[in-house]
């Protein structure tokens, strides 16, 4: 005789199967001893197990267990804005609309420029790039640490800058910003997904 | 339970609170009771679950039952309380068990007492399975919800807590 497969069976035990699959276990039950005795063994465990459930008297009163969490129950909950779940997403499409914005700016910049329409962006983006270079926050802390100037800093991209071709100094004005868009938003990123964790992580009470 | 008692409670309302507590600490206690084996345990998980749930209320959202909510906040509260005391003690120690008055002892049911260690010394999962089935008739479906685990495993697991218990039992009769 080909007896069902045993999660069946419990299945059937626990009242989970009907239909065909039940009417199929019961016409096995009536023929087959070995599965019925299965099915009163576990019936008698199940009966067991039950009496072992705890009456109400084995725990204290209602009154002593409220009094008790009463005085455990924080003030204050955990504070929860009520935008923080929305707020990753929130900060992530902001900050991924200023980069795209920032990338098109660039963009048809230099196509305006290639076109001729407006003058080259190079001259002034180096000067910009030379006076941040110069900057006295530079100078007090990594040129003096270094035993260079301000000055001979300046000078010297001034001259490393004019040894280049003028499209190699657009290309690599290009790469400068595509760079920190790039790292702008791999920072970006990252604070998103360790907020979001500890996000999860705060409101699980799995935890 | 009332779905304006949830709110009020939700919002910081202590009574609203004080009701739900009413309605549901017997089921609390009893699966925690389940798991950890001791009445006073039991007791302190089921303080921690109601924290846990003043705590989190204002977050829940009715999506699932409030029942299973709160059937799985307290597994996990139990079998944390089960990890920090160091896991159960195999059944040889329970049987053994120093603390355990003999007067105690004697005025506990034996065969109660018997089906109780044997509980107490099966694998958590496969306990928390057997409980929230025998103890809280709950269907397959929703031991998975609360066990988030696949409706297969929770199968799996019953079948492998009632074979285990069966066993420990016989072998506790010689």
């Amino acid at each position: 005789m080909r007896h069902p497969d045993e999660l069946c069976l419990q299945a059937y035990h626990d009242g989970e199967l009907s239909g065909e699959a039940r009417r199929q276990i019961q016409d096995h039950l009536e023929r087959c001893a070995a599965c019925a005795e299965r099915m009163r063994q576990w019936g008698e465990l199940g009966a067991l197990l039950r009496q072992t459930r705890p009456a109400a008297e084995a725990f204290s009163s209602e009154g002593e267990f409220w009094a008790r969490l009463a005085g455990r129950l924080p003030q204050a909950r955990p504070a929860t804005w009520p935008l923080v779940p929305y707020l990753p997403p929130f900060l992530l499409g902001a900050f991924g609309l200023l980069a795209d914005g920032l990338i098109s700016a660039v963009t048809l910049a230099y196509t305006l420029v290639g076109l001729g329409l407006i003058p080259p962006l190079a001259p002034s983006l180096r000067a910009w790039l030379i006076k941040a270079l110069q900057a006295p926050l530079l100078e007090g802390s990594l040129y003096a640490w270094l035993g260079w100037s301000g000055d001979e800093v300046g000078q010297a991209v001034t001259r490393l800058w004019g040894a280049a071709s003028p499209a190699t100094q657009e290309m690599l004005l290009m790469l400068a910003v595509v760079l920190i868009l790039g790292m702008f938003l791999a920072s970006v990123l990252v604070v998103y997904f360790s907020w979001a964790m500890c996000w999860a992580q705060a409101a699980s009470p799995n935890a | 339970m009332d779905k304006e008692i949830l709110v009020e409670a939700a919002s910081g309302n202590r009574g609203a609170f004080a009701q739900l507590v009413h309605h549901y600490r017997e089921q609390v206690l009893r699966v925690a009771y389940g798991i950890v084996g001791s009445a006073e345990e039991a007791e302190d998980v089921a303080q921690e679950v109601f924290i846990k749930v003043w705590n989190h209320l204002p977050r829940y959202r009715a999506q699932g039952n409030l029942s299973n909510w709160l059937y799985r906040i307290t597994v996990n509260a139990a079998l944390d309380a089960l990890r920090r005391k160091g896991n159960e003690l195999p059944l040889e120690d329970w049987q053994h068990d120093a603390e355990e008055q003999p007067e105690e002892a004697a005025l506990r049911n034996d065969q109660e007492e018997r089906v109780r260690r044997a509980l107490n010394a099966l694998p958590p999962g496969a306990r928390s399975a057997l409980i929230l089935r025998e103890y809280e008739q709950l269907s397959y479906k929703e031991i998975a919800e609360v066990l988030q685990i696949p409706i297969g495993t929770v199968m799996s697991r019953l079948n492998y807590a009632r074979k285990l218990l069966r066993e420990r039992l016989a072998r506790d009769e010689v």
